[in-house]
């Protein structure tokens, strides 16, 4: 036969290579068990199994979970303490955009033509890969009552000492504070200086050849360019925000006169399920937070989304 | 194909890996058994699991066991449990967080056959019957008592002589204390504290002192906004803040009670038989122990609180880990723990307790300080203050927030304690509810109006990013 030197009909040749196509998509499927498996058995199980504890009463010690129905939202939803700690999620979330502002103010200055440029670059972003629980040993040195260095600073400006960790609002100012320092260095900054490096300088040098002050060219010109990257800040951080606040709260508050103050949806979901022992109601919550960052997530898509210059 | 071979081994190895167990004992018996970290019991616990091993093999040559002890960090201790007892991998001897809870869930071996059938009636009628009451559940034991503490007072004798001032006795009243925490009290021309007269104890322990109760008799009911709470408090908050002769709460969080004490930065101190285990070592620190006295309601604190082991309902050995509890509990393995200063004896009677009464390295008859006012004691496991369907961390959490709220110089007292009685009850109301019937039409309704919300919140945000197109 013309043109099929082996000798294979072309329907036959057809099939082998489709047999052949299949052996190997399979094999890929079959590499891919290993990790799909994991994120099965890890990941998707535990969200669904979640989901339908959100429905029922379960200790962990006694099998099978009791079907309550609505019974944990409708608790959810008269549970003082639960909208107690939603707010002091969402007040700890008010550093955010001081974060933000601190980080971009922070990618400008490191964008310029410093000497040592590198080295201060490293060292803004140190707490990134710094461990956490490290860091908030640290903090918790600085806000110690008698001998932190907060409070020293405080005595030697003539003013009186604080007692951070056991006032409630001092307490929440303390973590406000902690949330908006790790805010203004690490990923921000460097997501920030990554999007000043994309900005074509030409826009500035045409703008400084206009007379066009450093404010003018701020407003007009790296801030329109950066929104991109500050929308995607605004949504990641918001995320966090709602997720936040466990290892800070367990490290520094847990058993002191301020627990309940700096008590974030986070921690109360750890200490539902694993200091009550009650899993339905821990997944509810869980349900519930999901919910409350979807909205947040889909109200900034909607309004500031549109806000966003690509180009 | 060679791919394919080659991806489902891989697939297999990970997915033995995952259920692989590598705890599978070789040859002997094992038999596990988990206390809280602390220092003084990992060395005693790995050497009474050593003896126990060692005797059960010399006595039973042909039925070897090998004992394992494992220390866990405090702070997960109970999690840790938990999650073993999930996985079906318990310990098979173990300290209880909430051993009302694990005996309600099934999670504990009754003791009752295992006391009948080893004989062991005469060894567990020698403990408190105080201690025997707290583990009873409807009549039966699910745990033994492994130690037993109490509160004294401890005092600095030279910081009472420098003042010429008479030692605490058991007949002191609250008025006693007070007057002598306040000639023990010294600050710097400042203000500042330099010597606290009283390192309190925690502030419910001052409302049984006074003999306020949380719980109705049969635990249903909290009932501790009572006059005799609403005095204790208010004591406890005069010293505070009125008089300023002991920290505040939080102040004593920031400073280590038993460092102060030692360093005569504190001349009165409550604390339990732990205390000692520290201060017998350190042969620079003076100090001695005095019953606590009398509260305002004529009432002696004596509050009876300690560790207790339970055998696993999924122990593949009973009989050897009842064994074992046994020894652990027995009066020569208790010994080791009092010497150590951890605990008092916790078998009754003069003779069992008379090497712990005489004991050399303290002054003749000082020791039966922890035993003042024991007839009358409350007993921490007991109901009045634990209640068996709370779970610890739950009335922990409670106490705390009673306790932020009454560490303010302008603490409204009676309001507080009606707060924590009214939390309590509801906690307690919702822990026995009955359970409810699931309205499956309503169920239904539900998910599918949340259902509609998500798809409507979904073409909501389509149609926004077509429109931003």
């Amino acid at each position: 036969m013309p043109g099929n030197p082996i000798g294979v009909q072309p329907q036959l040749a057809g099939s082998l290579e489709r047999a052949a196509a299949g052996r190997r998509t399979l094999a890929g499927y079959l590499f891919l068990l290993p990790n799909f498996s994991g994120f099965l058995l890890f990941l998707l199980l535990p969200i669904l199994f979640s989901l339908v504890l959100g429905f029922c009463e379960w200790n962990l010690l006694t099998w099978p979970p009791r079907f309550i129905a609505l019974q944990n939202y409708r608790r959810l939803i008269a549970d003082i303490n639960f909208w107690h700690y939603v707010f002091n999620t969402i007040f700890f979330m008010l550093g955010i955009p001081f974060g933000i502002i601190g980080s971009l103010m922070l990618a400008i200055l490191l964008n310029q033509k410093l000497r040592l440029r590198n080295l201060y670059r490293t060292i803004f972003f140190l707490p990134t890969f710094t461990a956490g629980v490290a860091l908030l040993m640290v903090w918790r040195w600085l806000l110690n009552t008698d001998y932190g260095l907060m409070n020293r600073c405080l005595i030697a400006a003539g003013l009186h000492g604080v007692d951070w960790l056991n006032r409630p609002w001092a307490a929440r100012f303390a973590f406000l504070l902690m949330g908006f320092w790790t805010g203004v260095g690490g990923y921000n900054m460097i997501l920030y200086l990554a999007a000043l490096q994309n900005i074509n300088p030409e826009l500035y040098e045409a703008a400084a050849v206009d007379g066009t002050s450093w404010w003018d060219r701020f407003r007009h010109i790296t801030w329109p360019l950066v929104s991109p990257t500050t929308f995607f800040i605004v949504i990641i951080s918001i995320i966090g925000g709602f997720q936040s606040g466990f290892s800070a709260v367990y490290l520094l508050a847990r058993d002191t006169n301020s627990q309940e103050a700096v008590t974030t949806i986070d921690y109360y979901i750890y200490e539902n399920a694993y200091h009550f022992y009650r899993m339905g109601y821990a997944s509810a919550i869980s349900w519930f937070l999901f919910l409350l960052v979807f909205v947040f997530t889909l109200i900034n898509w909607r309004y500031a989304g549109s806000r966003i210059h690509y180009d | 194909m060679k791919y394919a071979a080659l991806a489902v081994l891989l697939a297999l190895v990970v997915t033995a890996a995952l259920f692989l167990r590598t705890d599978r004992g070789l040859g002997a018996k094992r038999i596990s058994f988990a206390m809280y970290k602390w220092i003084i019991y990992d060395v005693l616990y790995a050497q009474a699991g050593a003896e126990f091993q060692e005797k059960w093999n010399r006595e039973h040559p042909d039925d070897p066991i090998e004992v394992r002890y494992d220390a866990i960090g405090e702070d997960a201790y109970s999690q840790k449990i938990t999650a073993e007892i999930v996985a079906g991998t318990a310990q098979d001897i173990f300290f209880p967080g909430d051993y009302h809870e694990l005996v309600r869930d099934g999670a504990v071996l009754d003791l009752e056959p295992y006391i009948r059938k080893h004989h062991a009636q005469a060894q567990i009628d020698k403990l408190y019957p105080q201690l025997l009451k707290a583990h009873r559940i409807n009549g039966h034991l699910y745990g033994l008592p492994i130690s037993l503490n109490t509160d004294v007072l401890y005092y600095n004798p030279t910081l009472f002589d420098r003042e010429k001032m008479a030692y605490p006795t058991a007949d002191w009243t609250w008025n006693d204390l007070l007057a002598a925490a306040q000639r023990l009290t010294k600050r710097d021309p400042k203000g500042n504290l330099v010597q606290s007269g009283l390192m309190p104890c925690d502030y419910w322990e001052w409302v049984l002192w006074n003999h306020g109760r949380f719980w109705t008799p049969d635990a249903t009911r909290c009932i501790v906004n009572s006059p005799e709470s609403l005095e204790a408090l208010q004591f406890l908050h005069d010293l505070q803040f009125r008089y300023r002769v002991c920290p505040t709460f939080a102040q004593q969080r920031d400073s280590n009670a038993e460092v102060t004490f030692i360093n005569n930065a504190t001349a009165m101190y409550i604390s339990g038989r732990w205390s000692t285990a520290h201060f017998q070592n350190l042969s620079h620190v003076n100090w001695r122990i005095a019953p606590l006295g009398r509260s305002f309601q004529g009432h002696h604190l004596c509050m009876m609180e300690g560790n207790t082991f339970v055998i696993s309902s999924q122990t593949k050995y009973p009989d050897i880990a009842f064994q074992f509890l046994l020894f652990l509990t027995s009066p020569e393995q208790i010994r080791h723990l009092v010497d150590t200063g951890e605990s008092i004896p916790i078998h009754y009677g003069p003779e069992e307790n008379a090497y712990f009464l005489n004991d050399p390295r303290r002054p003749k008859g000082e020791n039966a300080a922890y035993f003042s006012g024991m007839d009358d004691a409350t007993v921490a496991m007991d109901a009045d203050l634990h209640n068996p369907r709370f779970t610890t961390a739950e009335l922990d959490l409670a106490l705390l927030r009673f306790q932020a709220d009454f560490d303010q110089p302008d603490a409204d007292l009676p309001k507080l304690l009606k707060a924590l009685e009214e939390s309590l009850n509801d906690i307690y109301a919702e822990r026995t509810a009955p359970p409810v019937k699931p309205s499956i039409p309503a169920f239904a309704l539900t998910l599918g109006l949340a259902a509609c919300a998500a798809g409507g919140a979904i073409a909501w945000q389509a149609r926004s990013a077509k429109r931003a197109r």
